[in-house]
Order: C-alpha cells, then sequence, then structure tokens
C-alpha cells in the first residue's frame, strides 16, 4: 500500500508530469498519422528512455501506447485513415459524422470514450491484475481458434446491405492472410519467391491501401471541396456532444471499457476484437440499429471505449506473467527490460514503486489525453473544410511514407497502392471494407491455432470443446451468428405461450 | 465493373486454389476451403448481378445517372501519378519526388492559386521529411541528392 | 488563403515541437571526437528484426554502452521480415566501408543459406566477423507443478506416453535439437509448433502443453517466479542466470544449443575497421556499468572476438550442413 502512495507521488512529480503531458501528445500524433501506430510509437521510443529513470521512462512510454491508441481516432474520423488497425470500426460511423458536418462532435464523443474506456481497464489492472492475469491463461489453442471465430462471426453483423458482399469481403481478407510461410508446417504458400512476402502482405500497407488510397480517389472523385457535404452548416453549439448524447450512450461506454478490457487481457484478440466486439453489442442493444455504420455517435463511443479498454487489459498478462497480450505490449515488454524491470511477481514487491507509478502513469495519461482531445477537437474539426485538393495528395505522400516507416521496404509501398486500387473497385461496388481486414487479421489466428489445437489433442477436439471458456465461446458464436433469429424465434415463442394462457383463462 | 471484380476474384482464388495443392503437409488444406467458398460465393454473386441488371435495367439506367459505377477520370489519373510517385522515388528520391507529385496532384483537382500550391507542396515535403528522418530516424529514399 | 491556414500552422507548429525536442536528444549523442580518423561519422546498425524485438533492445542497449568507446553514435536501422533473411542480406550487400554493420544471430543467420540455398542470397562466408556478444543456451522447461524434475524424468516419461512439446515451428535450431534429442534417446515427441515464445510460455503455464524447448533467457522471468522449472540449458557450462540448472551434457544429453547475437559487417571492410570495433565492444563488455544492466536485462553475455567467432561459426555451420545433408528438419 506504502508502495501505491509513493509512487503516487512519483507520478505527480513535476517532470513526470511533463513526460506525461509530452508522451500523450506525441503519441495522439503518432496515432493520427496513417502508417503509424502505437508499436510503431512505443518502439522508436524506447531507445529515448535510456537515459530515464525507470519510472519517467515507463511512464513516457506508457502514455505514448495511450495516446496512439487514442489518436488512432482522430485520422479513422476526419479522412477515413484509421491511425490503428482496431479503428477500422471507429471510421465507419465516425466518416460519415465528419461528412454530416458533425465531426466535432465524433471527435469529442472519441476522446470522452477513449477516456472512460482507457480509464477502465486501469482500474481494472490496478485492483485485479493478479487474478485476471489467470484467465490469460486458461486460453488454449481451441479457445483462441473458437475466438477468432467468434470475431469473425461479426462480419454478419457488419454486412447489412448485402450478406453476400459481406461474406466475400471476409473470405477474401482471410485468403490473403495466408500468403506467407506457414507457421505449423514451415511451408511456402503464395510468396512467389520474394522474401518480402515471407510474413505474408503488410498488415498496416494492407489497411493505408484499402483506407488511406480510398479516401484519395473519394476526394478526388467527389463534388463537393471539402470532406464535410457541400451546404451542411455547423452550429457552433454542435461542436462538441453534448448532455443529450452523452445520456444516450454512457452505458455503451462503460460496457464497451469491460469488453474492450477483457478482449485485452485475452491473448491474440487485442484491439480489433476488442472495438468490433463493443460495436456488435451496442448496435443489437441498440433502438436503432439501421443507423449503425451510418454515422451512430453511439457506434463511435462503443469503438473507442473497447479499443482504449484493450490498452489496460494488455498490461494485465504482460505485467503479471510477463506474456504480452498483442503486438504493441510485445514491443512494451522490450521497455521493460531495459530499464530492468523483469515481469512477474517482483514487479509488485521488489518494483512496486515503479510498476504502481506506471499503473498512475496511465490512468492519469487518460486525462491528459481528454483535456488535449476536448481541446484540440475545435481545430482538428477544421480539417473537414480544408480544401481536398491540398488534402488528397498529402493524405497519400503521408501514407506512402508512412507504410515506409512500418519496415523500411519499398515493397510494401507496392503493396499498398495494388491494395488502394483493388479497394477503389471493392468500395464503388459497395463491397464493405471492415470484415476483409478483419478476416485478414483473424483469419491466420484462427487458422494456425485449429491446427496447433488438431495435433495438441491429437485429432480429438470434443474433450477441448467442453472446457468451460470453450462452452461460452461457442454460446456466444451461436448468438452472434443467428441472434436476431433467436430473438424473433423467443418473441414467438412467448407470445405462443401467452395466447396459450389467455385462451385458458377464458374458458374458466 | 461489376463483371471486371467477379473475373478477378475468379483468377485470383483459382490461383490459390490451384496453387494450394502443391504445398506440402496440411498446409494446403485451409487456403483450399477458402478459396473455394470464395468461388462459391462469387459465383452467388455473378448470379444476383446478372438477375439485377435483368430486372430492372431501366432503374439502373437511372441510378448511374446519379451514382457513377464506371471508374472516374480522376482515379485513373491520381492512381497513374500515384504509381509513377511510388516508381521513381527510389532512384529519384523522396525531397524531389514528392512536392512534383504533390503540385500536380494539386493542379489537377483544382488548386487555382499557384502560389498556395508551390508553398505547400514544398513546405509539406520539407515537414514529412523532417519528422520522419529527424524524428523516427526512418531512412526515407534519398536518391540522387545524397545528403 | 483562407481558412487552411489554422490546419497548416498547427501542424507546422506540432512538427517543429517534436522535432525540437528530439533533436536535442540526438545532438547529445553525438561526440565528434577525432576528426579524421574512423569512426568520423555515425555507424549504421542494420538489425535484421523488428525495433522492440529481443535483438533490437540487445543491440540498442550495447551500442549505447559502445557510443563512449566508440567515439562516435550508431544509427539503428530495423530491417526486419522473413525471419531475418532479409536483413541479413542486406547487411551482406552493404557498403564496406566500415559505417555499416548489422546485428547477426546464429544459428538463424546460418540455418536460411543451408536450407534454401537457391533462394538466399548470403552466406557465411558475405561477412566479415567482429564479435560475438550474447550466447543464450537452449532450454527444456516444465510448468511448476509438472511430475517432470529433471531430462531424465522427461525422457522416461515420454517413452509411457506421447508428450506435447512446444517449439519454434519446423526449420529452427529447436528442431534440430528436438530430432537429434529423439534419436539419442529413442523417444518420440508430439511436436506443437508455435510463433514466438510468448504464446508457447502461456500455453505450458496454462497446461495446454506439457514441455517446452526455448532459450533461458526468454523464461527468466517465470523461472524466478518458480512458475515453471527449468530443466537443463544447452551451454557448455551451468549459466551464471540459472545457477541450479544442470547442462544438457551433465544431464545425460550429449549436445549443445545456443542461439547467438553478434555483430558483423559486410565483407571487404578493412582488418584495422574490424579490430578498432571489437576493441570497443571488449572494452563495453567489461564495464560495471553495462555488465549491470545486462543482468539486469537477462542478457547472457559472451564475448568472442573476430577470429574466434569466425572459427566456432564455421565450425558451426560445417556441422548444421553436415546434419543437413543427412536429413533435413
Amino acid at each position: 500500500m506504502e508502495a501505491v502512495f509513493q509512487a503516487l507521488l512519483n507520478t505527480l512529480s513535476f517532470h513526470n508530469i511533463v513526460v506525461l503531458f509530452l508522451g500523450t501528445f506525441i503519441g495522439i500524433i503518432v496515432g493520427c498519422v496513417p502508417g503509424f501506430n502505437a508499436s510503431v510509437g512505443v518502439a522508436l521510443t524506447i531507445p529515448l528512455t535510456f537515459s530515464f529513470a525507470p519510472d519517467t521512462g515507463l511512464i513516457l512510454l506508457v502514455a505514448i501506447y495511450a495516446g496512439a491508441v487514442y489518436g488512432g481516432s482522430i485520422a479513422a474520423i476526419l479522412i477515413n485513415t484509421p491511425g490503428e488497425p482496431g479503428n477500422i470500426i471507429t471510421a465507419m460511423d465516425g466518416y460519415n459524422m465528419t461528412k454530416k458536418g458533425q465531426g466535432g462532435k465524433a471527435l469529442g464523443m472519441a476522446a470522452i470514450a477513449s477516456w472512460i474506456g482507457g480509464s477502465i481497464s486501469a482500474i481494472f489492472l490496478f485492483l485485479l491484475a493478479p487474478p485476471l492475469s489467470k484467465l490469460t491463461l486458461l486460453f488454449g489453442s481451441f479457445e483462441m481458434f473458437l475466438l477468432a471465430i467468434f470475431g469473425l462471426s461479426i462480419i454478419v453483423g457488419l454486412s447489412k446491405g448485402s450478406m453476400v458482399k459481406g461474406l466475400m469481403s471476409g473470405a477474401l481478407g482471410v485468403l490473403l492472410a495466408t500468403i506467407g510461410i506457414d507457421s505449423i508446417t514451415g511451408s511456402y504458400r503464395y510468396t512467389m519467391g520474394l522474401p518480402s512476402l515471407y510474413e505474408g502482405l503488410p498488415l498496416v500497407a494492407v489497411i493505408i491501401g484499402l483506407y488511406s488510397l480510398g479516401a484519395v480517389f473519394e476526394l478526388g472523385e467527389q463534388k463537393s471541396a471539402t470532406i464535410q457535404n457541400a451546404g451542411v452548416k455547423v452550429n457552433k453549439r454542435d461542436i462538441l456532444p453534448n448532455l443529450k448524447d452523452m445520456k444516450k450512450t454512457i452505458k455503451t461506454i462503460f460496457r464497451s471499457g469491460v469488453i474492450g478490457t477483457f478482449a485485452g487481457i485475452t491473448p491474440g484478440a487485442g484491439m480489433s476484437i476488442g472495438s468490433a466486439v463493443s460495436w456488435e453489442y451496442a448496435r443489437r442493444s441498440s433502438k436503432t440499429p439501421e443507423n449503425f455504420g451510418k454515422g451512430e455517435i453511439e457506434g463511435v463511443a462503443a469503438a473507442e471505449a473497447g479499443n482504449n479498454g484493450v490498452v489496460g487489459g494488455s498490461l494485465i498478462p504482460l505485467l503479471t506473467l510477463g506474456i504480452p497480450g498483442n503486438a504493441v505490449s510485445a514491443i512494451f515488454l522490450g521497455g521493460l527490460l531495459i530499464h530492468g524491470l523483469r515481469p512477474g511477481a517482483a514487479l509488485f514487491t521488489t518494483h512496486a514503486t515503479t510498476t504502481y507509478g506506471l499503473i498512475w502513469g496511465f490512468l492519469f495519461a487518460n486525462f491528459v489525453m481528454i483535456i488535449i482531445g476536448l481541446l484540440g477537437t475545435r481545430f482538428f474539426s477544421k480539417l473537414a473544410i480544408v480544401p481536398v485538393y491540398l488534402l488528397a495528395p498529402l493524405i497519400f505522400v503521408i501514407s506512402t511514407a508512412g507504410t515506409l516507416a512500418d519496415r523500411n521496404l519499398l515493397a510494401d509501398a507496392v503493396v499498398m497502392i495494388i491494395f488502394g486500387i483493388f479497394g477503389y473497385f471493392l468500395i464503388k461496388l459497395k463491397f464493405p471494407l471492415v470484415p476483409l481486414v478483419l478476416g485478414f487479421i483473424l483469419g491466420p489466428l484462427a487458422e494456425s491455432e485449429l491446427r496447433r489445437a488438431l495435433l495438441i489433442n491429437q485429432g480429438d477436439l470434443l474433450a477441448a470443446a467442453l472446457h468451460p471458456i470453450s462452452i461460452i465461446l461457442i454460446v456466444l458464436i451461436i448468438f452472434s451468428l443467428f441472434g436476431t433469429q433467436l430473438k424473433i424465434l423467443s418473441k414467438q415463442l412467448v407470445r405462443k405461450v401467452k395466447k396459450q394462457e389467455l385462451g385458458g383463462a377464458e374458458n374458466i | 465493373m461489376a463483371y471486371g471484380v467477379i473475373v478477378l476474384i475468379y483468377i485470383i482464388s483459382g490461383y490459390f486454389l490451384y496453387e494450394s495443392t502443391k504445398f506440402g503437409g496440411d498446409a494446403g488444406i485451409f487456403p483450399r476451403m477458402v478459396s473455394g467458398a470464395i468461388i462459391f460465393i462469387n459465383t452467388i454473386y455473378l448470379y444476383q448481378t446478372i438477375k439485377e441488371q435483368k430486372e430492372n435495367s431501366k432503374e439502373i439506367e437511372k441510378e448511374r445517372n446519379k451514382l457513377p459505377i464506371k471508374p472516374s477520370k480522376q482515379f485513373y489519373v491520381i492512381s497513374i501519378l500515384s504509381i509513377l510517385y511510388i516508381a521513381l522515388l527510389s532512384p529519384i528520391g523522396f525531397l524531389i519526388v514528392t512536392p512534383i507529385y504533390l503540385a500536380s496532384i494539386m493542379f489537377y483537382l483544382g488548386g487555382r492559386s499557384k502560389k498556395m500550391v508551390f508553398i505547400c507542396s514544398i513546405a509539406f515535403t520539407f515537414v514529412i521529411y523532417f519528422f520522419f528522418t529527424s524524428l523516427l530516424h526512418i531512412t526515407i529514399p534519398q536518391g540522387i541528392l545524397n545528403l | 488563403m483562407k481558412k487552411p491556414n489554422y490546419f497548416f500552422l498547427m501542424l507546422m507548429f506540432i512538427v517543429s515541437i517534436v522535432i525540437a525536442g528530439c533533436s536535442e536528444e540526438a545532438e547529445g549523442q553525438d561526440k565528434p571526437e577525432g576528426k579524421g580518423k574512423y569512426p568520423d561519422k555515425p555507424i549504421e546498425v542494420i538489425v535484421a528484426f523488428n525495433a522492440g524485438g529481443g535483438t533490437d533492445v540487445a543491440a540498442r542497449t550495447i551500442l549505447n554502452y559502445a557510443e563512449k568507446y566508440v567515439g562516435s553514435s550508431f544509427a539503428v536501422i530495423n530491417k526486419p521480415g522473413a525471419a531475418g533473411e532479409i536483413g541479413f542480406t542486406s547487411l551482406a550487400g552493404a557498403p564496406d566501408n566500415g559505417y555499416t554493420i548489422g546485428m547477426i544471430n546464429p544459428p538463424t543467420t546460418l540455418l536460411h543459406p543451408i536450407q534454401r540455398p537457391n533462394e538466399v542470397k548470403y552466406n557465411l562466408d558475405d561477412f566479415s566477423l567482429i564479435a560475438n556478444i550474447v550466447s543464450d543456451p537452449g532450454a527444456f522447461v516444465v510448468n511448476a507443478d509438472s511430475q517432470i524434475n529433471s531430462l531424465e524424468d522427461l525422457f522416461e516419461e515420454a517413452k509411457k506416453r506421447k508428450l506435447n512439446m512446444a517449439y519454434g515451428g519446423p526449420g529452427t535450431s529447436e528442431a534440430l535439437t528436438l530430432r537429434r534429442a529423439e534419436e539419442m534417446k529413442d523417444v518420440e515427441f508430439n511436436k506443437i509448433p508455435f510463433e514466438g515464445t510468448s504464446p508457447a510460455v502461456a500455453a505450458l503455464m496454462g497446461g495446454h502443453v506439457d514441455v517446452l524447448i526455448t532459450n533461458a533467457s526468454e523464461v527468466i522471468s517465470q523461472y524466478e517466479d518458480k512458475k515453471i522449472k527449468v530443466l537443463a540449458v544447452g551451454s557448455e557450462e551451468k549459466m551464471d542466470l540459472m545457477p541450479d540448472v544442470p547442462t544438457y551434457k551433465e544431464e545425460g544429453l550429449d549436445l549443445t544449443q545456443i542461439s547467438m547475437r553478434g555483430i558483423a559487417a559486410p565483407k571487404g571492410v578493412s582488418k584495422e575497421q574490424v579490430e578498432f570495433l571489437a576493441d570497443a565492444l571488449k572494452k563495453t563488455m567489461e564495464d560495471e556499468e553495462f555488465i549491470k544492466k545486462a543482468t539486469e536485462m537477462a542478457l547472457p553475455l559472451d564475448y568472442m572476438g573476430p577470429e574466434e567467432y569466425k572459427e566456432f561459426l564455421e565450425n558451426y555451420n560445417d556441422e548444421l550442413v553436415e546434419e543437413f545433408e543427412r536429413n533435413p528438419w
């Protein structure tokens, strides 16, 4: 307990607060730039923290992590180019709001949802890290496979317009992700002898190609001279979310924060599942589900709270067990090691002051985030009225540089442009892009975990399917696939039963 | 355009299906399943597209006027310039190609003030260059400018 | 010039702040001493793995301390991809003026050209070796509440039932060790490939697999927390970081398994430059501050100079070639 307060005092020292602001700010900027994401941001900052005291260095890293995850939403909302893979869900509703002149509202909501979602996960991290870390270990290969399938099952909810197009998009994503060295047998699949394809198509280049380039083409074609639809007038009072918006979304935000935290704890899931599941849940429990994906503020709130919840969640298995839950926390591990902090029990005993300093830092970073976020919203939302002839080429050049930054490979820029052109046709034919990205991320997870599960259980999966986590996941998948039908069915049943009861009463 | 994409998807999934037979061990099973599924879905999509066009060919005419389904002129121009940009990035260098690319797209998309376009394209180039090289120590193609 | 100014100015403003903050940092590291002699400008270091990964962090740590002895700064360039192949290839083809060096990871670096000689565009002869830094022995690891307490137990148990053995996948050096151990002890494991150590450790701790073969430094935290048991390590002598763990050889398994991280330059770099860098690295690795840091980070240090390293890797390479010709793994 003493360590907790000591850590609080340390965190509130002047230079740590400066570092906190700076880190969150840099994180937001990094998150904004397409191609840059939390992984790159944290990785590039690690060497800079060499000369820092451990607590200051880690506060800087965690602030960048938190800031970058929020920052990704800004580009997603304003120019439909998700800064982070997790922000693809945010872009669906956010960008449509920007077109309608509600970009400020979407940005403000993203800041608030990120703040609450992140803070919820910080509280979980603070109070329940050791018991929750046991949850991570319950996930065997078969459970991970089911988790990936659960994530993929959301595609059904996402392809409202046309099921065929949604499924096609998702399946294409899964298929394209099979390119690369197969992790189970080590055979080379579809690599065409190109070393740059050995590890598969780079996710960053694929997302940037589909979204950023898609945005460039769309901007180039549109008649309106700005992103915001021509003729939309924004009332000054409507720049930020108002009380009514808050009332509408607050429940969703809290629920999504919790969903995100748990998605962060489960290995391999990460931000895409965190935000997609939150969004889908919000859509299902909404009274106006048809608005989701067309500019619904609740959609932005759910996706962003889910996304940021993952941050704290992913730190739980990392700090307690030394098992990083996602790509960013794997890099974060490097940051811990450089400061001589090896994850595990010692972090909460010998190094408790530093560890709690990190956790406090994360909690405060969320507060800094909302301050910068809300102050910046007025500025950022002006982007919607920048002439497109300036914006379009600029997005392309930044995207190219961002793609190159990922692996320093020019081949990745080629992948980006191929996907940009391919994506253009998909968008024109009204194929949804989110299923493609989800399939691309989760397809390989599903494949390798299923094959691993088959190896471990020597072909017999029944025993694995009877584990408690498996049963829960199977129920979730069924609900996600057939939820609507089940709802209708149960309503009919209830009606029937009621009718019978009424009939019985009449008879008496 | 829809037919073009359908054919393309057939070609891609056919290639994936064909190649998957050559992989050792069980590496080919999953790609085979997925590409098979895509061919199936694509056929449904083809059927839907044909049906749609037959049923309301008149309505589609109307919709065409509203929403062009053909790739626009802007798409061709932007994508060709962008491909050129990526191709020339390595041999000529970021600092030279980028302002030219920026300025040409800006003019094409209707930037009127010459001063504005030139200042913006050069300033943006330098800002991006310094952001990536100094802050992130990322090697951006230098090309013929040997800095 | 109307509204866009806001955005424009702000972007400029933000970027300039950020750059200012960082260039200060970079200038602090530049110490242009002794102009005219080597090195008179920063040396680029190619790391064939992602920024923030194990090799990257190890490289950046030692280079950070080495600057003092080299008298110049280092710029790390990450060229990840294809299990290091892209980075190793680009190191082999880099200019040989002494200003580009890189990290190599034997045996992974050696395995690529052996396994796919037609596709991989470098081999060991394309490097002039400077020094080895880290030798990380392999290790057999089981869950803390496992019945298995020694390598002997492990092979006994493996004869009774098929144990699930987590490893890095076909073609890795772990796969080779496993194959040779299986041959020597006449057992067979049910080998489960994992991508990266973390998911494999998670599977071991969760009881989803029975045993794991990996590198010792990757499981040090779990070992110290007594969440796992390390049965034996693959080095010639016991590890300083795990003093109570026997070696494979002590346990009757006549094998060594070591993953190394060293520094090499492209072939053709002058002998003086190689020796200068090797000497600077040697001094760095004797630096007390660095040793303290390395212990905290669980880096098993093991310096080898250019001659020694070359001889060692050539022998290692011959051994691998022989094994591969006998039977690919």
